[in-house]
């Protein structure tokens, strides 16, 4: 009878497991990334037909050219077209443009004059699917211009340089000093016609497309923007037009959005979805709740909370942005201090302390006692979406280096120890207690329970005793920016599929760099990607930034993050969450 | 009585200027800019966003345009919710809190006084007792406590009302009942201290002595009387119910005023941590200048003089 019991227990407990969580494969995108639902009728979902309500945060403008949230960018995938945008397997497809193709331009350069052939027929439409308007290759002219008009300020500008001149017209409308004078017409995109966009590049970029993807990059039908004003433009439902799968319906600030069907989209035939509401939660007690008695269908959970769940039976989806967490550190030299203002000597600048601090942490135990969910300890600092010879450049780096991570998941005391009496050595220290070094970190429960821990574990495997400097979020970035800090604490995600958008950080002359870690190798490693065609051998190239990072260590990777949701059993199929696809509900089914 | 009230307002006006001042200077002490997040912006990008809200300029200019803006009744342009105006952004949620907060108020004075003026009546008995439990209990749960034990078994366990929301009557049950509650305990003790103190008078003994009901001596004597005190505390609790709404306002999902108040703090959102700060220092002024006025209203032997 015993026997009986426990193998009924371990049956339940390995079913657990397998509805628990699905693998890792979901970054590969192989359209998994979506709940798989035995019926338990312990969540039926929302009761409103034809409707899901799902959980969003950050809603602030909708005025594609000013997104910068991944939460606004995700209704935004639902309301606007851009050129191409990415299927449930994260490749390349057409969305406002059917077909492409690249020539050389005047010099002869490959693939540096693309044509965009739109689809004919797209319309605009305004919040109460009203037809306004064709969607045009102008649309793109006008939204593109606008994205790098400096009265916008438009954070993102940046995916609009690499159109030829486009920096240098950006430069010189901003009033750069001693920026020669571009006009706007000089800049690389124009309308061939209604239905041909062309552009030049300033550089080769081997992934234009995954730029041209972002939501960002989406059109604005021009009359009507002049006529609502820049200012009101994307404030409201009725102060924007739509030419997406849905058009926007309602929208409290910091509450609730609703999108509805967009009749008029070009594959609105495979759209069985008629509404989506987006709602904000700031309490999670909240949320799981209003998740318990069918006021909203997916929602995005604590480690706690999984663990309810997982007690249930019921299956909890997990997936990944790309977000890699790790310390800056502060490597400035002595004899650099000079180059920046404000910033701190730390004896962080030491490698073999660096190196010390990151053998002496134990990734896997900061996972299970922070987090407590699925975050992986990071074997390389960019996970890297997708890879060349591996799944993902992240595999492809482990694979280089021998099947081994280069950053430990769990601690290792020894080798600790030793670099340690090498740092002691480097600093001129003659005992360990004369470490001084502080954890800055940016209030909340989680950010200090991390650097308790981080504490504790240097207390224990290195005998150092760090102090934890606690300050509000927008102190810890400036603090940060000036390079005024030993560690800090924080995180990357990546904008497109390609490893530079991780690696270049890196390099000197990054605004995102705030280790002042300055290496003429890496930057020149770096640079070499740009030029070399060839994608295994470009990936190569990444493979060693990696390589020279770990070498280098400025920073000290501990993460790389996974997020766990529930999908209540409204929703038979087609949500998807991918990197770069925070949301993509378009062809959601629903349950009868 | 006129002279009274203008010299109120012109010191209503003073301080709501003193606190312009303050916080415009204060804001811009805390460490940290407001463009800055997990992701840099070039230099470039830095100063055009620098410029367009007007953050370009030495900060003795950028308050003079600050006051002369607010004089014209214009608070700016957020700065996190890019492109909308501060006034839109307190025109739009502040009707929500203003509901909210008037049927926590309501709330709170009706079952405040009642329960007060029942303890004092029934003084020493079970009646009495229990309400001053609710009292203590009112006192020293905080919002967000009860928010979360209500939510949890009227709305999850129960199913009475819904856990969330803003739009029917039934949503508005839990968030108004919570954020009702420590204002209706101050109000009952105070009710009750105030109505044992006249219920103790030598009117009342007179009254009851020509022969009055019991309960016309309550309605008339007693219960005008008594809540003398309770009305000074009115202006008081609406500036304890609309600062503090914002913990009621994030666990019920209400898009209310309060989360604006407090979280532009956070985002340093200049112009909406002053617009905020400045629309409610004008309403509490106002709110302490009619509960000033109502006084006289209340108990004519007060004299309003200038």
């Amino acid at each position: 009878m015993k026997k009986r019991i426990l193998s009924l227990m371990l049956a339940a407990a390995l079913a657990v497991s397998l509805f628990g969580c699905t693998d890792t494969g979901d970054k590969q995108g192989d359209g998994d990334g979506q709940n798989t639902n035995q019926v338990t009728g312990l969540y039926p979902g929302t009761s409103e037909d034809g409707a899901i309500t799902v959980e969003i945060n950050t809603m602030t403008v909708m005025n594609t050219i000013l997104m910068t949230y991944a939460t606004e960018l995700a209704v935004a995938r639902h309301c606007w077209d851009a050129l191409v945008k990415l299927d449930d397997n994260n490749q390349v497809i057409g969305a406002a443009a059917e077909s492409w193709e690249s020539a050389p331009n005047a010099e002869g350069v490959e693939d540096m004059v693309w044509t965009f052939h739109l689809r004919e027929g797209a319309k605009w439409v305004d919040t109460e699917g009203n037809v306004v308007a064709d969607v045009t290759a102008n649309d793109f002219v006008f939204a593109w211009r606008e994205l790098l008009n400096p009265d916008n300020a438009a954070e993102y500008y940046g995916f609009a340089t690499v159109f030829k001149n486009a920096q240098a017209y950006y430069d010189y409308a901003s009033g750069v000093e001693g920026a020669p004078e571009v006009s706007i017409e000089d800049v690389g995109f124009y309308a061939q016609d209604d239905y041909t966009l062309v552009v030049e590049l300033e550089d080769p970029l081997p992934y234009l497309l995954q730029y041209l993807k972002f939501e960002v990059m989406s059109p604005i039908y021009q009359p009507f923007y002049e006529d609502v004003g820049a200012e009101a433009y994307g404030t409201a439902p009725d102060k924007m037009l739509y030419n997406g799968p849905f058009r926007m319906t309602e929208w409290v600030l910091e509450n609730t959005i609703t999108t509805v069907k967009n009749d008029e989209w070009y594959d609105a035939a495979n759209v069985s979805l008629q509404t989506i509401h987006w709602d904000k939660y700031t309490d999670t007690n909240t949320k799981l709740n209003a998740f318990q008695t069918g006021e909203i269908d997916v929602i995005d959970i604590t480690g706690e909370q999984r663990s309810q769940f997982e007690a249930e039976g019921y299956p909890v989806n997990n997936w990944i942005a790309g977000y890699s967490f790790f310390y800056y550190c502060n490597v400035i030299q002595e004899e650099d201090l000079g180059n920046y203002e404000g910033a701190k000597l730390s004896d962080m600048r030491s490698l073999n302390l660096r190196k010390a601090i990151s053998y002496a942490i134990d990734r896997e135990r900061i996972i299970s006692t922070v987090y407590k969910n699925d975050n992986e300890p990071s074997p390389a600092f960019s996970l890297g979406i997708s890879g060349v010879s591996a799944p993902t450049l992240g595999e492809a780096v482990v694979a280089a280096n021998g099947g081994e991570p280069l950053y430990p998941p769990n601690a290792d005391a020894t080798k600790a120890q030793e670099y340690l009496a090498l740092a002691l050595e480097d600093l001129g220290y003659t005992d360990a207690s004369q470490i001084n070094i502080s954890l800055l970190t940016s209030e909340g429960s989680q950010n200090e329970l991390l650097s308790q821990v981080v504490q504790e574990q240097l207390r224990q495997n290195l005998g150092i005793e760090v102090s934890i400097d606690v300050v509000t979020i927008t102190e810890a970035r400036a603090r940060r920016n000036a390079k005024n800090y030993d560690m800090f604490f924080g995180g990357w995600g990546p904008d497109y599929d390609d490893p530079m958008t991780d690696l270049d950080l890196w390099t000197s002359a990054n605004g995102n760099n705030h280790t002042g870690y300055a290496s003429e190798e890496y930057d020149a490693l770096i640079e070499s990607t740009k030029s070399e065609s060839d994608p295994a051998a470009r990936e190569q190239l990444f493979i060693e930034a990696e390589m020279m990072l770990a070498e280098d260590m400025p920073i000290i990777p501990v993460y790389w993050r996974h997020e766990d949701y529930v999908v209540s059993e409204k929703i038979t199929g087609g949500l998807l969450r991918l990197p770069f696809q925070y949301y993509n509900l378009i062809y959601t089914t629903l349950a009868d | 009585m006129l002279r009274y009230i203008l010299k109120r307002i012109a010191y209503g006006i003073l301080t709501l200027f003193a606190l312009m001042t303050l916080t415009f200077f204060m804001m811009r002490a805390v460490p940290g800019t407001p463009f800055i997040g997990d992701k840099t912006p070039s230099p470039t990008t830095l100063a055009n966003m620098e410029a367009k809200y007007g953050l370009d300029k030495p900060p003795i200019v950028q308050y003079f345009i600050f006051v002369g803006n607010c004089l014209r009744g214009d608070l700016g342009i957020s700065i996190s919710y890019e492109n909308r105006s501060v006034n839109q952004i307190i025109a739009d949620s502040f009707p929500v809190s203003m509901e909210l907060g008037a049927q926590a108020i309501i709330f709170a004075m009706i079952a405040g006084i009642l329960l007060g003026a029942v303890a004092a009546v029934k003084r020493g008995t079970i009646v009495d007792s229990l309400s001053m439990f609710i009292a203590i209990v009112g006192v020293s749960v905080p919002s967000f406590i009860l928010g979360a034990v209500l939510q949890y078994f009227l709305a999850v366990k129960l199913k009475l009302v819904p856990v969330q929301g803003w739009g029917t009557f039934a949503q508005t049950l839990l968030p108004s009942f919570a954020l009702g509650m420590s204002s209706l305990a101050t109000v009952s003790r105070l009710m009750r201290t105030s109505m044992l103190d006249v219920l103790s008078q030598d009117y009342i003994k007179t009254a009851k002595a020509k022969g009055l009901s019991q309960g016309k001596i309550l309605w008339r004597h007693a219960l005008r009387n008594a809540i003398m005190p309770v009305i000074t505390i009115i202006g008081p609790t609406v500036a304890a119910v609309f600062t503090g709404s914002f913990v009621v306002e994030s666990i019920f999902n209400i898009p209310g005023l309060g989360r604006y108040f407090v979280m532009s703090i956070k985002d340093m959102d200049y112009t909406l941590i002053s617009g905020t700060t400045i629309f409610y220092g004008a309403l509490l002024i106002l709110c302490t200048l009619i509960v000033d006025l109502l006084y006289g209203v209340v108990d004519p032997r007060i004299k309003l003089e200038g």
